[in-house]
């Protein structure tokens, strides 16, 4: 029959394929291989074989590395708690109210369709110390100017457009994952007497338990590839490597400082700690699931 | 959907207020901060600076105890101590020279004009040059509290935006609409191709493809940039909008996959069988049957491709080097750098940036959230 002639089939997949192969899987690979040998200079040919020496310099003598990998390992309950919790909790509210649903729909989603760089300068003139917005409003409330970006704060001051930005997606996914809830359900559990925040914990949140999986997982794995943002209000991981993620460190290693291989070593940290984010989180959800 | 809110059980008055308020704070924290960049962008850097809560709708001037108006700048002195300067307007808000007075032309090339376009503090003001400025030490010219005289807007940092041959907005625009663009149609051709192929046929090899798909959606940009760096610098694409838009279209590849497959595995055969019959062939099918009968899929898959390849900066960081190709989220990182101390300009590359972005998603934003449930929920 008509699909029985699989030569169009080559036609159809090849191109796209080609594509894949060259700029993603043939890359993939090769980044690991680069990882394990000396590369110094973006265009250096693999010299000798250090085997896993560029895993143990991250682990043990670059403090910096430690400080990355730990703001972006912190990232990941930050980003549950405050993109897919307050998302989560945005979601019930709207679900629970008559009117303005769809204008909340669409306010709350504003910063996801603005680019992260236009948001972080956007932050850099809210953090500036001389004349950014919160220091004018420190100073109108009759209080000392704040060095936004000290060392101390700088993190958290990354990290709160990150989280804020991020907060409207998963609120549209979970309030269409609840709008999609059966209403029958709903009614037979207002005549058992279901009512309020007892509806939501015993029928709302166990139905949404695969669209908070989906969210939760994206979360996580998102949280590890943080980089336009902190690139752009605190430079280089401003103040002294303080707020450097994996993302920013690997780029500045691989192409400023061009320890290539020391980059690319990174770069795999950032998809191992990927891949078993989203494995512990589908595993967590799971049994916390059967639980229910 | 009145009888469905009913039915879920009407929330006490008390509580009802209380949602709507902590909504609206949320809302205030989505809208407020674009409202505050919009505004300043109308301003002047030095009134960025000291006032940036007052609307500039108009700009802001002040009548000083003799009844001119002034405009305040605080200045700080090679010790740290505050200097007031106090600049001179007519009636109409245009700065008031000695030599002529009250004359609404400004010598472009006098001191005086270029405080006002940049107003650098650290220029050097021939104070003879001029009547409308002068300075005074340790005590302002008026209450800030007084009165605002408000004249008209300024246009200067839109002016700097567009015309500044290092940031060049709009050039920005034309390379962003040239690679997003380029990348959006490639990416939904290209994945409604293998979408396609991967639903009709039967072929050895379809279970390994399907688990290469879902592999490819882990891969972050940076685990592959290395060597992808190297290919496209010895390919002489490095520096081109092609070379970016080449790797842009492979790292989207998979998701729009993905999205696809599940929208053409829920066509029917019905309609490709009465076309095979009536003669058609494969190619024809899928550019008069699938495409037309995929709009809707494929304009999601358009739109996120399109948002995420307009607002994606590692590859450009990475793949371009000169001013003239950078698409606009390179530009705006680059203004961040050079002109981090040049508030009005910041706030306008903001909303030059931000605006349009706005326009599309109001346009489109059902098909936003539609795609983005149906990529992310079922997915």
């Amino acid at each position: 029959m008509l699909y029985r002639d699989r030569r169009p089939l080559l036609v159809f997949l090849l191109p796209p394929l080609v594509l894949m192969a060259v700029f993603l899987y043939y890359p993939f690979i090769v980044n690991i291989y680069n990882a394990l040998f000396d590369i110094k200079g973006l265009i250096g040919s693999p010299g000798e074989f250090l085997g896993l020496e560029n895993f143990r310099t991250f682990f043990t003598r670059d403090p910096v590395a430690v400080r990355a990998l730990r703001n972006s390992v912190v990232m990941m309950p930050l980003a549950l708690v405050f993109q897919v919790g307050l998302g989560l909790v945005l979601a019930l509210m709207v679900d629970s109210v008559r009117r303005g649903q769809q204008f909340f729909r669409i306010v709350f989603f504003f910063p996801i369709v603005i680019s992260a760089t236009a948001i972080g300068l956007m932050f850099s003139l809210f953090y500036s110390y001389e004349g950014g917005m919160l220091n004018q409003l420190m100073t109108l409330m009759g209080r000392e100017k704040v060095l936004w970006l000290s060392k101390e704060r700088a993190y958290t001051m990354v990290v709160i457009p990150v989280l804020w930005q991020y907060v409207g997606f998963y609120f549209v996914i979970l309030l269409t994952g609840i709008n999609a809830i059966p209403e029958e359900i709903f009614e037979s559990a207002a005549m058992d007497g279901a009512s309020g925040l007892r509806r939501i914990w015993y029928i709302t949140l166990p139905l949404l338990r695969d669209v908070l999986i989906t969210c939760a997982t994206l979360a996580v794995t998102g949280a590890i590839k943080v980089f336009d943002l902190p690139s752009v209000i605190a430079k280089n991981g401003a103040p002294n490597g303080l707020t450097h993620f994996l993302g920013t460190y690997m780029h500045s290693q691989a192409f400023v400082a061009q320890n290539v291989d020391y980059g690319s070593a990174i770069s795999i940290i950032i998809v191992v700690l990927g891949v078993l984010a989203a494995g512990l989180m589908t595993a967590l959800m799971r049994r916390g699931g059967e639980g229910l | 959907m009145r009888m469905r809110f009913f039915r879920r059980g009407l929330p006490h008055v008390f509580t009802r207020a209380l949602i709507y308020a902590l909504l609206g704070l949320w809302a205030l924290t989505t809208i407020f901060p674009f409202v505050w960049v919009l505004n300043n962008s109308f301003k002047d850097t030095s009134l960025v600076v000291n006032d940036s809560f007052s609307p500039a709708l108009e700009r802001v001037f002040r009548r000083d105890r003799n009844g001119v108006i002034v405009r305040e700048e605080v200045l700080k002195d090679e010790h740290g101590r505050e200097r007031y300067d106090r600049l001179l307007f007519d009636e109409e808000g245009n700065p008031v020279l000695e030599k002529e007075q009250g004359s609404a032309e400004l010598d472009p090339e006098s001191p005086f004009a270029q405080l006002l376009g940049q107003s650098s503090f650290e220029k050097s003001r021939p104070e003879s040059d001029l009547q409308a400025y002068d300075t005074l030490q340790g005590s302002r010219v008026y209450d800030p509290a007084s009165p605002a005289v408000m004249l008209s807007p300024i246009w200067d940092n839109y002016q700097e935006a567009f015309t500044n041959p290092n940031v060049n907005i709009l050039r920005g625009y034309k390379n962003s609409l040239i690679l997003s663009g380029g990348v959006t149609l490639s990416v939904m051709l290209l994945a409604a191709m293998m979408a396609y192929a991967m639903t009709r046929y039967v072929f050895k090899g379809k279970k390994a493809l399907r688990s290469l798909l879902v592999a490819a959606l882990m891969f972050p940009a940076f685990s592959t940039i290395v060597p992808v760096y190297r290919m496209i610098s010895s390919a002489g694409l490095f520096d081109t909008l092609s070379g970016v838009a080449l790797v842009q279209i492979a790292g989207n590849l998979a998701f729009a996959t993905t999205v696809m497959t599940g929208f053409i595995a829920t066509l029917p055969y019905e309609l490709e069988e009465a076309a095979f019959i009536d003669g058609a062939g494969v190619f024809r099918i899928f550019l008069r049957v699938i495409l037309p009968l995929s709009k809707s899929a494929l304009a999601t898959v358009g739109i996120f491709t399109f948002i995420w390849s307009y607002n994606d900066l590692f590859l450009q960081m990475v793949l371009l080097r000169s001013r003239a190709l950078m698409p606009v989220s390179a530009i705006l990182r680059e203004i961040s750098s050079q002109y981090g101390t040049d508030f009005g300009l910041m706030a306008a590359a903001v909303v030059v940036v931000v605006v349009p972005m706005l326009i599309v998603y109001m346009a489109l934003q059902k098909y936003i959230i539609k795609g983005l449930t149906a990529g992310a929920v079922k997915g």
